[in-house]
């Protein structure tokens, strides 16, 4: 016992190197991965998850992973100020019929609605005052919603809501604004919300958009199916 | 002293050692994921965490910087109190601090129990603790040799 290696006990520079070793393979894979994903400018990165496939900004911090025992699929994508999300939600055939009958839809077109009701509900829970607007034929999003789903060949219904106070932070009072989306595809149901802090909201909107043209649903065969 | 206090004293010492593990968990956990929070922000790479590789890599960097420092200091304590057996005794050290960490998150692992689960939250980062916990206690062990001071003598001075 009696080696030493750069002036240092054995031991303790084995442990050094033990760490950098760690920190500098973990290091590589984050930077392999990221260069391997980029995308356009090399400011978005595209992802191929179990229900679609997307580009969403390198920025952003994105969270997946299916729910409700597999009948269904999750995408939430945070902004760079974690104040605006970008929430998408496949069901599979047999989550979409539960989910209708559970919740006594009839169709896709009142899913928006009843998508808007929850999140109030929520609201109602952090902020006593807070109150639900519906509105109409908000700005220069409509149009583009609307070609966006011309384009998907499918009916596509949406909502435009917005909470004032709905949540409160550092005696601050916040209003949210929400685009609420479903459509179907092949009898699959899929919501898309766009929700966040009103000014948060606004300016993520190209972001928004963005994403939205760049999702591609994978097909019935691909998906995850139960 | 008498056999059974050293025992005593030494069950202490591994006691403690188990509670800077526990204790050092706590702080590094936090440390790392503020650090590696403000890096990846700062970076403006946050999305690389949606693909499970670098999920799998953050893990790694958690494993050398968390799991193995905690049983190179819990190691450190132990060893400089307790100076025998040292193959057997530097495994309890990490070993308590971990179960006693186990014993608070165990929710965490019965969300599902699998055992890609057990592997990758039990059984590897009991392993790198246990060996940050005997490097801690060797380092403090390691004897080395002094070097013999090497003495000029002046074959004109033996002269006079």
């Amino acid at each position: 016992m009696r080696a030493k290696i750069f002036g240092l006990r054995l031991p303790l520079a084995m442990f050094i190197l033990l760490i950098l070793s760690f920190v500098i393979v973990g290091s590589s894979i984050i930077y392999w991965t990221l260069v391997c994903n980029l995308v356009d400018d090399g400011n978005w990165l595209h992802i191929k998850t179990d229900a679609c496939e997307l580009k969403f900004p390198k920025k952003w911090y994105m969270e997946k992973g299916s729910v409700e025992n597999g009948t269904a699929y999750i995408v939430n994508i945070f902004s760079e100020d974690f104040k605006t999300v970008v929430h998408l939600k496949f069901y599979s055939r047999v989550g979409t019929q539960e989910f209708m009958r559970k919740n006594n839809l009839s169709d896709a077109s009142l899913v928006p609605s009843f998508n808007a009701q929850r999140l109030y509900n929520w609201s109602l829970g952090i902020s006593e005052n807070a109150t639900l607007h519906f509105i109409e034929g908000e700005s220069n999003i409509t149009s583009f919603i609307e070609e966006w789903g011309k384009k998907r060949g499918c009916d596509i219904h949406y909502l435009f809501i917005s909470i004032r106070d709905a949540y409160k932070k550092q005696d601050t009072l916040y209003n949210t604004t929400g685009l609420l989306i479903s459509l179907m595809i092949d009898q699959r149901l899929i919501e898309i919300i766009f929700y966040g802090e009103e000014h948060s909201w606004e300016e993520n909107q190209e972001y928004f958009k963005l994403i939205l043209n760049s999702i591609e649903v994978l097909k019935a065969g691909d998906i995850f199916e139960s | 002293m008498s056999p059974s206090k050293i025992d005593y004293w030494k069950i202490f010492h591994i006691l403690i050692g188990g509670a800077i593990y526990f204790a050092a968990i706590f702080v590094l956990e936090i440390v790392t994921q503020s650090t590696a929070d403000w890096i990846f922000r700062t970076l403006g790479i946050l999305g690389v965490f949606a693909f499970e590789e670098a999920q799998n890599a953050y893990y790694v960097i958690r494993l050398g910087v968390i799991y193995s420092a905690s049983g190179f200091f819990s190691g450190l304590y132990t060893g400089y109190k307790v100076k025998e057996n040292l193959k057997l005794i530097m495994s309890f050290p990490s070993l308590i601090g971990f179960l006693l960490m186990l014993a608070i998150n165990y929710g965490v692992l019965l969300t599902s129990f699998s055992l890609m689960r057990i592997t990758k939250f039990v059984a590897v980062p009991l392993i790198v603790s246990l060996i940050g916990s005997y490097l801690g206690g060797y380092t403090v062990n390691w004897q080395v040799e002094e070097k013999i001071k090497e003495e000029k003598i002046s074959l004109m001075e033996m002269e006079l």
